[in-house]
């Protein structure tokens, strides 16, 4: 297992887990889904080939209402 | 009658309406729907945040029913780094280059801190991003955004949700005078008075969040805010008359009967 953390709370993801994993473990659809890892921002087109490491720190972030 | 309003034209997209709604303390989603339909704008923020699984329904979903046009903003990022990440954040969510930045001073009176966002804002006009500046009312911090590249300034007319509206009507008259690229007043608005003479001194365009979304009736607000920035855009193009000390009768002298009577003395 590898230990991240995902929006501030621990996560243990199994080996292999890619950024699209995460995501879809949080979010049914990925429309308006953004992800930071170690606070860098993840292009969706890497989403795929991104795999979580010992450590990361992920903010998997959606529109909210702002001004 | 229909009000005709020539549209507003930031970077190369043109915005058939001059009010920019934020969706910022709507009591609900559907209330946020009805009043975004009142107000009838056409392009509206929204905030990143963490994915609540938890939340019912989406305010994208709503937007995106609407055809409204999103513009992501920065809030809550207190340096240039935390808004250029959030930033980029954004245009990944949302697919737009477009950002509402704001870089805040402190968490007591949300005033814009001018040195973080100048650098935010060179970073992200750098990155090509579209950046329309929130910033305070002094007229050489805005000229300073205009230089950089910002596709629009965004005077604050009082701070963020205080509903005082346009604190220093003078500035913002000075920062219309001199800028190439629109000028959105942004915060501080309270009620429909306040839009129309933000548009009366001559800004192009209103953003409001809090004067629809916590009125006691968002949607008749939002329809109030509409049709104030309509007239008061209006009247800036109309050209009001000059203030004067003292009355000029509209009615002419001439010709006035006399119908005092003989003097009974």
């Amino acid at each position: 297992m590898t230990a991240v953390t995902v929006n501030g709370r621990p996560e243990d993801v199994g080996e292999g887990t890619t950024v699209a994993d995460l995501v879809a473990r949080h979010r049914p659809s990925p429309r308006g889904v953004a992800v930071a890892r170690n606070e860098e921002v993840v292009p969706r087109s890497q989403w795929d080939t991104t795999p979580a490491a010992e450590g990361d720190r992920f903010e998997i972030l959606t529109a909210a209402q702002g001004g | 009658m229909d009000t005709p309003v020539d549209p507003l034209k930031i970077a190369d997209r043109e915005l058939g309406s001059r009010l920019v709604l934020g969706t910022g303390g709507a009591p609900s989603l559907d209330v946020l729907e009805r009043a975004v339909v009142a107000s009838g704008t056409e392009l509206v923020t929204v905030a990143l945040r963490r994915i609540d699984p938890q939340a019912p329904g989406s305010v994208l979903e709503v937007l995106d029913r609407l055809g409204v046009a999103v513009l992501p903003n920065t809030a809550g990022c207190y340096t240039a780094t935390e808004a250029v990440r959030t930033a980029r954040l954004g245009r990944e969510a949302f697919e737009t280059d477009w950002v509402k930045l704001e870089v805040i001073g402190d968490d007591r009176t949300l005033l814009p801190d001018p040195v973080e966002l100048i650098d935010a804002a060179e970073q992200l006009v750098d990155d090509g991003f579209t950046v329309l500046a929130y910033t305070t009312d002094d007229p050489i911090l805005a000229r300073r955004l205009e230089d950089l590249g910002c596709a629009a300034v965004m005077p604050l007319g009082s701070p963020i949700g205080s509903g005082m509206g346009i604190n220093n009507p003078y500035n913002i008259a000075l920062i219309v005078a001199q800028a190439a690229v629109p000028v959105v007043l942004d915060a501080g608005v309270g009620t429909a008075s306040d839009a129309a003479l933000a548009m009366e001194l001559g800004c192009d365009a209103v953003l409001l969040a809090s004067a629809v979304t916590r009125a006691q009736d968002p949607v008749a607000m939002a329809h109030a805010m509409r049709h104030a920035v309509a007239a008061g855009h209006l009247a800036r193009i109309a050209g009001r008359i000059p203030r004067r000390h003292y009355a000029d009768a509209s009615t002419s002298d001439e010709g006035r009967p006399d119908l005092l009577g003989p003097d009974p003395l």
